[in-house]
C-alpha cells in the first residue's frame, strides 16, 4: 500500500503538469476560435495631426517658457495608370511659442511624379526627398540633408529626416535582379531660403547645381555595398559608400563614409575663399537586438572638415560673430560640429506592455563633452498614439550643447491617424 | 516439408519487404512533403492575418500581405511581406532572404538591414511569416509513431520528427515537430532555443483547400514561457503570382506597390 502511495505521489506532478500543458493549449486554441476583427481598408494617403504641449526651460538670460504645438501631415502615394504614379507630402507645423518669432510653418516635403518606362526603368521629376545613408545619428552620403529641415520640432534623427525638405530633381533608376543605378540632376531654382510660412523655398532645397550617382549590389548576402559619386558645379565632387553586415543573429554593424576636397567648415562659415583639401566625414556603429525586443545602437562620428578640440576652444573663447555663425551654419547642414562625436540610441518596443515603446538617445560631444539626452515613452492604439518625451543639454557656456538655448525641454503630444 | 519450407521463404519475404518498405521512410522525406502542404511549388501570394492575446484579451491586429518565391540555386524562400494594417503600419514592407533581411518603412523612405532578432510582429518571428523550407534547413530524424491531439481537438496518429538546425541561418534550433501519418500535414510544433528553452508551440490547423491542395490555413502560437501569450496566423486568398526576382531586392522596397 505504501509503495502505491509513493508511486502516486511521483507520477501526481507530471500528470498535474500535463494537464497544466494541455488547459493551456486547449485556451489558447479556443482564443484562435474567434473570429477575425473587421479588416481595414487600404488606403493611398495617410494623414495625422499631432497636439502637443510643453515646457521648454531656457537658459538664464532667457524667458521659460509653456507652449503648444500642432502639426498635420499629410501624404499621397497613388498610381493614376499602370505606368504613371504621384506623391505628394507636406507637413504644416503651428506653435505657440516657438523658439524664434516664425509661428508657422509649412514644409512641402515631396511633389512629384514617377514614370515606369518599364518593369527595370523608373523616372521621378519633381520635388523628392531622397535619402542617403545607414547610420542613425549622423549620415556623411545624405548629400540633400543640408538647409532642408524648416520646421525644428524633434532631436530625433529620424524626425528630422522625415520632416524636411525635398529637391527639386530629375531622378532616374535602373534596376537589376540585385541591384540599382540611380542618377538625378537637381537645378538651381533659387539662391536664397524664404521663411513665408507656404514657400516651397527653393532657396533652401535646390540653391545650386547638383548631380548625384549611386549604384548597389548584393554580391552575396553579407556584401551589398552601395556607392555614391556626388557633385555641384563648380566644386570637386564628393565621394561616398555605404555597407552595412549582420554579425550573429542580433548584431548589425554597419560603416558610412565620404571624402572629398573641399573648404573647412569654417571657412565656410565666415566666407573664407579659402584652399580646398580633403576632408572625410564618418559614421559606423553597432546595433544588437536582445530576445526581448529592445535595440541598443551605438555609434561613432567623425568630420573632419570641423574644427578639432584646440580650434574648437579658441573660437568658443573668441568673438561672437564667428561662434555664431559656425554654429549656425552646422545646424543648418546637419554636420558635426568638432571632430569627434558619439551617438547612443535605444529603443525598446513593446517594452512590459503591448503597444508600449521607450526611446532614448544620448549624443555626446568628444571635444568639449556637452551632451544632448532625449527620453520618450510612446504608446499606440490603432489610430491614436501618445508620447511623452523630455531632453536636456547639460554643458558648459558656448559648447556644442551647452549653447542650444534651452536648458530642458518637456512634452506631452497626442497624434490621430485619420 | 517442402510446403512448411516454401511457407516461411513467403513469410520471409513479406518480413523483409517490410522491412525494406520501412527503411526507405525516413524523417527527411516525411518533412520534405509535409513542406509542400505549407508551401505551394509555384511563386504565390497570400493574405494574412495576425491576431495576437494576452490573457485572454486581444492585444494587437496586424494585417499582412506576402508573396514567396523559392529561389532556384537552392530552393530556399525569398518572400515580401507587406504590413496592411494597422494604419500607422501601412506599406511597411519585410523582405526576407534566409537571414539577409531588409525593413523599408515609407516614411523614412530607407531599406535598412535588420537582424533575425529584431522581431517586427509581436511575438511572432520574421520566420513564422516569411515561408520557410524546413526540410533544407533542418536535419529530422524520425522517432516513434504517437498519438496527439491535433489543433481541431481530434485525436491523430502522427510522424514524430527530431529536428535539428542544419544550416547557420535558421531562426530555431530545435524543433520537435509531428505530422499526420496519413497524409504528412504538419498537425504540430515545439520550437526550442539552443539553450532548450521551449520558446513556442504550434498547432497547424484549419485545412482547407488553396491552390489545389489542402493546406493548414491557420498557425496557434503559444508561447513557451508565458502560454497566456498567444498568436494567431490566419491565412487567406493563396493565389499564384508571378513574382518577378525585381521585386525581391533592397532597392525595389520603396518603388513596391501592391498587387
Amino acid at each position: 500500500m505504501r509503495k502505491i502511495v509513493v508511486a502516486l505521489l511521483l507520477v501526481a506532478p507530471m500528470w498535474a503538469a500535463a494537464e497544466t500543458d494541455g488547459g493551456a493549449d486547449e485556451a489558447a486554441l479556443t482564443l484562435a476560435d474567434s473570429p477575425s476583427p473587421t479588416g481595414q481598408k487600404r488606403h493611398d494617403w495617410r494623414m495625422f495631426t499631432d497636439v502637443g504641449v510643453g515646457y521648454r526651460n531656457s537658459r538664464e538670460g532667457a524667458p521659460s517658457q509653456a507652449y503648444g504645438r500642432l502639426s498635420l501631415d499629410v501624404a499621397v502615394d497613388t498610381g493614376i495608370s499602370e505606368r504613371w504614379r504621384v506623391v505628394l507630402s507636406s507637413r504644416l507645423d503651428v506653435s505657440s511659442q516657438p523658439p524664434v518669432d516664425q509661428k508657422s510653418m509649412n514644409t512641402l516635403k515631396e511633389a512629384y511624379v514617377s514614370f515606369k518606362v518599364d518593369e527595370r526603368m523608373i523616372l521621378d521629376a519633381g520635388r523628392v526627398n531622397t535619402r542617403y545613408g545607414v547610420a542613425t545619428g549622423y549620415n556623411p552620403t545624405d548629400f540633400f540633408r543640408a538647409y532642408a529641415v524648416r520646421s525644428l520640432i524633434s532631436v530625433d534623427p529620424e524626425a528630422l529626416r522625415q520632416n524636411r525638405l525635398g529637391s527639386a530633381m530629375l531622378r532616374g533608376q535602373w534596376l537589376w535582379d540585385d541591384g540599382s543605378l540611380t542618377a538625378l540632376y537637381s537645378p538651381r531654382v533659387d539662391a536664397e531660403p524664404n521663411e513665408r510660412t507656404f514657400s516651397p523655398d527653393w532657396g533652401a532645397s535646390n540653391p545650386e547645381h547638383r548631380y548625384l550617382i549611386s549604384a548597389s549590389h548584393r554580391f552575396s548576402p553579407a556584401l551589398s555595398p552601395e556607392v555614391l559619386l556626388y557633385g555641384v558645379k563648380g566644386q570637386p565632387p564628393i565621394v561616398g559608400i555605404n555597407q552595412s553586415f549582420l554579425l550573429g543573429d542580433a548584431t548589425v554593424a554597419y560603416l558610412e563614409w565620404s571624402g572629398g576636397r573641399d573648404r573647412t567648415l569654417l571657412a565656410r562659415a565666415l566666407g573664407q575663399d579659402s584652399a580646398r583639401s580633403f576632408h572625410s566625414r564618418l559614421a559606423g556603429g553597432l546595433s544588437y537586438t536582445s530576445p526581448h525586443k529592445d535595440t541598443l545602437t551605438l555609434e561613432y562620428h567623425y568630420n573632419e572638415a570641423a574644427l578639432n578640440a584646440g580650434a574648437w576652444e579658441k573660437v568658443q573663447q573668441g568673438a561672437v560673430a564667428p561662434y555664431l555663425a559656425y554654429r549656425q551654419l552646422a545646424l543648418e547642414t546637419q554636420d558635426l560640429p568638432t571632430h569627434h562625436g558619439l551617438f547612443l540610441h535605444y529603443r525598446w518596443k513593446d517594452a512590459m506592455i503591448s503597444g508600449l515603446d521607450l526611446s532614448a538617445l544620448a549624443r555626446i560631444d568628444l571635444s568639449d563633452k556637452s551632451a544632448l539626452y532625449w527620453l520618450q515613452a510612446r504608446y499606440a492604439w490603432s489610430r491614436y498614439e501618445l508620447a511623452l518625451s523630455s531632453q536636456w543639454y547639460p554643458g558648459g557656456e558656448r559648447t556644442v550643447f551647452g549653447g542650444m538655448p534651452q536648458r530642458s525641454v518637456a512634452e506631452v503630444m497626442l497624434r490621430v491617424y485619420f | 516439408m517442402k510446403q512448411a519450407g516454401s511457407r516461411w521463404l513467403v513469410l520471409f519475404g513479406l518480413v523483409f519487404c517490410s522491412l525494406g518498405s520501412q527503411a526507405i521512410e525516413t524523417g527527411q522525406g516525411i518533412l520534405a512533403r509535409s513542406d509542400a502542404i505549407r508551401n505551394p511549388g509555384k511563386p504565390f501570394s497570400l493574405n494574412m492575418e495576425l491576431i495576437e492575446y494576452r490573457d485572454g484579451k486581444q492585444i494587437n491586429f496586424s494585417e499582412l500581405q506576402v508573396y514567396a518565391k523559392a529561389d532556384p540555386d537552392n530552393g530556399r524562400f525569398r518572400t515580401l511581406v507587406r504590413f496592411a494594417a494597422p494604419v500607422r503600419d501601412e506599406n511597411k514592407l519585410l523582405l526576407k532572404m534566409g537571414n539577409d533581411m531588409w525593413f523599408y518603412d515609407p516614411v523614412n523612405k530607407v531599406s535598412m538591414r535588420i537582424s533575425p532578432q529584431q522581431r517586427l510582429l509581436g511575438q511572432a518571428a520574421n520566420g513564422d511569416v516569411a515561408a520557410t523550407s524546413m526540410a533544407l534547413d533542418y536535419q529530422a530524424d524520425l522517432l516513434p509513431a504517437e498519438e496527439i491531439r491535433d489543433g481541431d481537438r481530434h485525436q491523430r496518429r502522427c510522424h514524430r520528427l527530431e529536428l535539428a538546425a542544419s544550416a547557420p541561418d535558421v531562426t530555431y534550433h530545435r524543433i520537435v515537430f509531428w505530422t499526420d501519418i496519413r497524409n504528412d500535414r504538419p498537425v504540430k510544433g515545439q520550437f526550442y532555443s539552443e539553450s532548450g528553452r521551449l520558446l513556442k508551440t504550434v498547432y497547424y490547423r484549419r485545412y482547407r483547400e488553396q491552390l489545389g491542395i489542402e493546406r493548414p490555413t491557420e498557425m496557434v502560437i503559444i508561447d513557451g514561457l508565458s502560454p497566456s501569450w498567444v498568436t494567431v496566423l490566419r491565412y487567406k486568398d493563396y493565389a499564384w503570382r508571378d513574382i518577378p526576382d525585381l521585386w525581391l531586392q533592397r532597392d525595389y522596397m520603396p518603388r513596391f506597390k501592391p498587387q
